[in-house]
């Protein structure tokens, strides 16, 4: 295991049923990068985030996030996961639990056995004060605020454990584009302050281009490229990372004119 | 802006249904107050005079104000003090069907799946048994008495409470909240009582209530046929069943005051229900208030334009506008992209040029033609679906997953251009041929779910297309596609511009996604175009409104210095 990588995924295999999910993934991410998983519907990347926070059990392989060791661990371990790696899940407008103001949401994420708002108040404060919430939030409900914000919050519930890992699995495709750069600014930001290592899973290339350090390319369950932003994306290698590049429209060597659906299918086969 | 034109308001639903809900609520406690008053007071000031004998079979009088029963009590107080019995055994009833109800329900959920399936079937048939009947059935077991009459009626309520109860939790532990609070390590009890509990309770109020009146009616009625409360206890439906005789007889008011009882508790009962469910709910409150102010615009359109819209407004029932005045227009063989944000209104403008508007929305506009058809007035149908064909979102709910794709496919056709089945399914084959979809004759016997989510939309492209429209209207037709399916849907969609020589009015809130197919673009903001470009110009050299340039300032763009525009594929071959 290697000391110096937070997330080390080896050999990683999962099936729901006959249907492999992940196929032989492996991973590494170094303290405080941000690595970008990109992939279509069916890639894995989804599945993937779900193992590293313990919420799906691999096959074959193995995942240990901040030195816990994932796949065989102990209830104590379990419990220290929880509070080293933190999931930012897709949709704000079903993470947040309607009955409850978001004061009792963070005091719960501060203290999931005995949540208190007023014993929890001061570090309630400071989270807000972290995602750019006004204090008054504490006492209202989910509903009225805007998806973005309620983004937001639950990105602070994310950071009450103060958690050397954030996974965000597509945190801003629920979003519109200004509520999308507002997200992404804080994202950067919360980086630069809190030090986290961040895995940002999105279907959006150039999304994960203006957050990431690194990219990891996947396809049917398998990693198929994987490196630095700047050379993925500006030589990709991978027939199916140029394929994704291209597709995306305004990104160069887009066109709607040119090669023929079947001329693609065949090119990218194999 | 010419001049400003303040709107007239009308009644707000929410607000409205809100208040609905507290008066209610308000006039439900208050019966029950006076019953539970009833029921403490009664048996202490009123039970002698109860147990009293007087005249018998007396008619209504200042003495006796609802007359004597065939043994001389009074009815009046006999009523009231038999509120006591009656409310605590309802009470009891309703409490035993929804705490055994809902702990049954919870605990089927926590079951893995097949012995929890099974359980929910046996819990549906249950509720199909007439709860009456069961209830008669566990009171001749357990013999007639007033406790085995709130057993019985308890018992038979459980199955519903226990249905309801398994439905909602199987919903809300599904949640990605729930899901969320288990995963930072909150136990099941807190788990159940902090978030899944609360998320269940409207309907369970509700139904809660009503069982209560159900009980109430229910253990009157075993009373009444002698199987509930026996002598000289009583209950509303042992006075019922006493006042039998009388009532054949003649004397019908013996039957007025527990009849009369028994309506008021079920109503209060049920107004407390629903004010409850009304209160309990959060989100229940202040509707925002937004500007009401509307910008009406003209149009400098050239005439021969394909559809010209003028001064369009679409207003909310209660008169809010959300597309405020906005005018455009499509030439022939033109395509027009109209980019905005949620609440912009670009849906809603492209719902009104196909006049299909949801319920509630009203549009109304200075103009609004396709050619020389006037969308205003009412079209007979078969006429709109030959001009206006539409593409929607989501390709997987477009499209009834238990009818074939065929039959799907060409019911434009067969429906309002009068073609008969072959024609329709040789005219079908070859819309689909063109949009690439290979082997379409087996592909038209598939259904829904057997096409992956590019083919369906290329499919809707396609059927879109076999009635040789004049405007299509794609409404975020890529939204819910991949990068790479997306590439071809566009493709496709250019193609058939092309070809056709329709127009096309694409909603879309992706600034690439448009700036890529169409002509021209419109951008919206709150219900008003704020900007009109042509597609090539929408960049921040030449954007000039203040929010086009936000937004295309927000839109993450991917490095430019992605492989050769020439040859996209110049690295193919090479595999990392």
């Amino acid at each position: 295991m290697s000391a110096e990588n937070l997330v080390v995924v080896e050999d990683l295999s999962l099936s729901f049923g006959r249907h492999r999910v992940l196929d032989s993934v492996g991973l590494q991410v170094a303290p405080r990068t941000a690595v970008g998983i990109v992939g279509e519907s069916g890639s894995g990347k989804s599945t993937l985030a779900k193992v590293l926070v313990g919420t799906h059990t691999p096959v074959s392989g193995n995942v240990s996030v901040a030195g816990i060791d994932v796949v065989n661990a102990s209830r104590a371990d379990r419990a220290r996961l929880r509070r080293a790696v933190q999931l930012i899940p897709q949709d704000p407008y079903s993470s947040l639990d309607p009955r409850r103001t978001i004061g009792q949401t963070l005091a719960e994420a501060i203290d999931p056995r005995h949540p208190s708002v007023r014993r929890s108040r001061s570090r309630i404060l400071e989270l807000l004060d972290q995602v750019r919430m006004p204090a008054d939030a504490l006492a209202r409900y989910p509903h009225e605020f805007s998806g973005g914000q309620r983004q937001r919050i639950a990105i602070a519930r994310g950071l009450a454990v103060n958690p050397t890992v954030i996974v965000a699995d597509e945190i801003t495709s629920a979003l519109d584009v200004s509520v999308q750069a507002e997200v992404l600014d804080l994202i950067a930001r919360l980086r630069a302050e809190l030090q986290i290592t961040l895995l940002f899973i999105s279907h959006n290339l150039a999304v994960v281009s203006a957050v990431c350090d690194e990219v990891v390319v996947m396809r049917q369950g398998q990693i198929v490229e994987r490196g630095p932003v700047a050379r993925v994306f500006g030589a990709p290698q991978h027939p199916y990372t140029q394929r994704l590049l291209s597709s995306a429209p305004g990104a160069p060597g887009f066109t709607l004119d040119a090669p023929a659906l079947d001329a693609i299918h065949e090119r990218t086969a194999s | 802006m010419a001049h400003t034109e303040p709107l007239a308001t009308t009644g707000r639903p929410a607000r409205a249904d809100r208040r609905a809900g507290t008066a209610g609520l308000i006039v439900g406690l208050v019966l029950t107050g006076i019953m539970v008053a009833i029921a403490i007071l009664a048996p202490i000031f009123l039970q002698q005079q109860a147990d009293a004998l007087g005249p018998r079979s007396q008619p209504p009088s200042a003495e006796h104000w609802l007359g004597t029963d065939t043994v001389g009590h009074d009815m009046f107080a006999r009523s009231l003090v038999a509120t006591r019995l009656t409310l605590v055994m309802t009470a009891a009833a309703t409490l035993i069907a929804a705490g055994g109800g809902i702990l049954l329900g919870g605990m089927v959920q926590l079951l893995p799946h097949r012995p929890k399936e099974l359980s929910l079937r046996v819990i549906d048939s249950v509720v199909a048994f007439p709860g009456l009947l069961l209830a008669l059935v566990v009171a001749a077991i357990l013999g007639a008495s007033a406790p085995s009459a709130v057993l019985a009626i308890g018992i038979s309520g459980i199955p519903y409470f226990a249905r309801l109860a398994a439905n909602l939790a199987g919903n809300v532990l599904h949640r990605e909240y729930v899901e969320t609070a288990r995963l930072l390590g909150v136990r099941p009890v807190p788990l159940l009582t902090r978030h899944v509990l609360p998320n269940m309770s409207e309907p369970l109020l509700v139904l809660t209530a009503s069982t209560f009146a159900q009980s109430l009616t229910a253990i009157s009625a075993l009373s009444f046929v002698g199987l509930g409360v026996q002598s000289p206890q009583y209950d509303y439906g042992k006075l019922l069943n006493e006042a039998l005789p009388s009532l054949l007889a003649g004397r019908a008011y013996q039957v007025v005051g527990p009849a009369a009882l028994i309506v008021i508790a079920g109503v209060a009962a049920m107004l407390i229900g629903d004010g409850l469910a009304a209160r309990a709910n959060p989100r229940h409150g202040g509707t925002r208030n937004r500007s009401r102010v509307i910008h009406p615009t003209t149009l400098h359109a050239p005439d021969d334009a394909l559809l010209q819209v003028e001064n369009l407004v679409v207003r909310r029932g209660d008169g809010l506008p959300l597309v405020k005045g906005i005018s455009f227009s499509i030439g022939h063989g033109e395509m027009l992209g109209i980019v905005g944000e949620s609440g912009s209104g670009k849906s809603l403008t492209a719902m009104s040029v196909a006049r299909l508007l949801p319920d509630g929305l009203t549009a109304s506009a200075a103009r609004l033609t396709l050619d020389e058809l006037d969308l205003l007035r009412r079209q007979p149908p078969g006429v709109l679906a030959r001009a206006i064909a539409l593409v929607y979102q989501d390709p997987g709910t477009t499209f009834n997953p238990a009818l074939r794709m065929g039959s799907q496919l060409t019911q434009v056709l067969r429906a309002h251009l009068e073609f008969g089945r072959t024609a329709a399914d040789a005219r079908v084959r070859r819309s689909l041929e063109s949009v690439h979809i290979s082997e379409p004759e087996r592909r038209l016997r598939q259904r829904p779910h057997q096409w992956s989510g590019g083919m369906r939309q290329r499919a809707m492209i396609a059927s879109a297309l076999t009635v040789d429209p004049r405007l299509i209207i794609a409404d975020e037709p890529t939204t819910a596609l991949d990068v790479t399916v997306q590439l071809e849907v566009l493709r496709e969609l250019r193609r058939v511009g092309r070809e056709s020589g329709g127009s096309l009015l694409l909603i879309s809130h992706d600034i690439a996604v448009v700036q890529a197919l169409c002509d021209r673009v419109i951008v919206m903001k709150d219900g008003e175009i704020v900007e009109e470009l042509e597609a090539s110009r929408l960049d921040l050299e030449h954007a000039t409104h203040p929010y086009t340039r936000a937004l295309l300032a927000a839109t993450p763009r991917l490095p430019q210095s992605v492989a050769s525009p020439a040859n996209p594929f110049v690295n193919e071959g090479t595999d990392a």
